[in-house]
């Protein structure tokens, strides 16, 4: 029977001919995973140079410890786990000075700049990166553009799985009502000046009273 | 509903895939929900190209650790254990045996005469009246000083223990004896 190439495997199995010395399958799992861990590190760090170390780093302590991988765990739920324990001595090392803003990375054009819908996910993700803590913002994360369950979560996070579902019910909640207020806000100020709203943070929960 | 028990609910629904509506006082977290589920307008942003190659060259300059291994440690328990057994076995093997003698009847008293009744001695009342006059205080002080030094000493020393203690703990007051 002929074996299948590196490229139709899954990651547990390629995870699997990698801690028994391959490299070639290592790298397949480089290649499927790098511009994600990339992206969950970028939002962590809100920097491009130390979202890169970072995710080379993460890589080469997986490969370090390729032996110890348990299938048990989605390959996946494992690499997130080292990134997130590196982010997290990262963060105590040095705090980030800015948060990553969503579109300034964007190679498309950037159709949300006027984007008054609610239901809008690119405005929701901006928001997210705005005004929610980096843990609810790493969890959201994780669940919608990683589409992990709370188990998996959890165990990134290292927390229990209530705390996983509080904290997504929390982020979801504060995206809700951020979301509504920006629109009313933003209606205020294009009624009266043509302006765009700016985005309310946490705090500011006075201001689009005060605008209406 | 407290904030745990509604997490619990909406989860269920949202984030596990139990079947059933989410209740209606919690319609914003579906509406967030379903908007962030929408995978094409999350924004990826690109690594540099170079990324993965340097990865690579990194992984091909080290070696991965190799998987630790119980059956050392397993083998090493297991001769400490063999050996304390045979030392054991050996020493027992190498004792004299020991056989219990048979208790002897000894004689316990030499002499086996009843002791005679004690007479006491007769009191001498008239010591009584040779004591000076007012001097069963001087006697009651003389036999009471030493303990009441003791008592001192043993109070100082909690005083100054209760203090050193004190002056640890940030509650900002002093239990000093003024």
């Amino acid at each position: 029977m002929e074996a299948k190439p590196a490229s139709m495997k899954t990651p547990e199995q390629l995870a699997a001919r990698a801690a028994e010395g391959s490299l070639e399958a290592f790298g397949e799992l480089v290649k499927r995973f790098e511009v994600r861990l990339f992206n969950f590190l970028l939002r962590r760090t809100g920097s491009r140079a130390d979202a890169e170390d970072l995710t080379q780093e993460a890589f080469i302590r997986a490969w370090e410890r390729i032996q110890r991988y348990e299938p048990r765990w989605r390959f996946s739920t494992w690499l997130f786990t080292i990134a997130a324990r590196l982010a997290v001595s990262h963060h105590r090392k040095r705090r980030p000075t800015l948060r990553w803003i969503e579109e300034e990375d964007s190679d498309a054009p950037t159709p949300f700049d006027r984007d008054d819908d609610i239901n809008s996910g690119a405005k929701l993700w901006r928001l997210a990166g705005k005004v929610l803590t980096p843990e609810q913002h790493t969890a959201l994360w994780l669940r919608y553009a990683e589409d992990m369950g709370i188990d998996e979560i959890a165990a990134v996070l290292k927390k229990s799985q209530v705390g996983v579902r509080v904290m997504l019910f929390r982020a979801r909640q504060l995206l809700a009502e951020q979301s509504q207020r920006e629109q009313e806000a933003s209606r205020v100020y294009d009624a009266k000046a043509g302006m765009r709203a700016p985005v309310l943070r946490r705090g500011d929960e006075g201001l689009a009273g005060s605008l209406s | 509903m407290n904030e745990v028990q509604s997490a619990n609910v909406v989860s269920a629904v949202l984030d596990e895939g139990y079947p059933g509506p989410v209740p209606p006082e919690f319609a914003e977290q579906e509406r967030v929900h379903a908007a962030l589920s929408n995978k094409r307008q999350l924004t990826w942003a690109k690594p540099s190209p170079e990324l993965g190659a340097r990865i690579m060259l990194r992984a091909s300059l080290v070696r991965p650790a190799a998987k630790p291994r119980r059956w050392p440690l397993a083998m090493a328990a297991g001769v400490a254990l063999a050996g304390g057994l045979s030392w054991l076995v050996v020493l027992q093997a190498s004792r004299p045996a020991i056989t219990p003698q048979p208790e002897q009847p000894q004689q316990r008293y030499a002499d086996a005469t009843p002791v005679r009744p004690v007479q006491s001695a007769p009191i001498d009342l008239s010591l009584l009246t040779r004591l000076p006059a007012r001097s069963e205080p001087t006697i009651v002080a003389s036999f009471e000083q030493p303990l009441m030094r003791e008592v001192q000493a043993l109070s100082e020393d909690t005083q100054r223990g209760i203090d050193v203690v004190m002056s640890r703990l940030p509650v900002g007051m002093s239990f000093a004896s003024k």
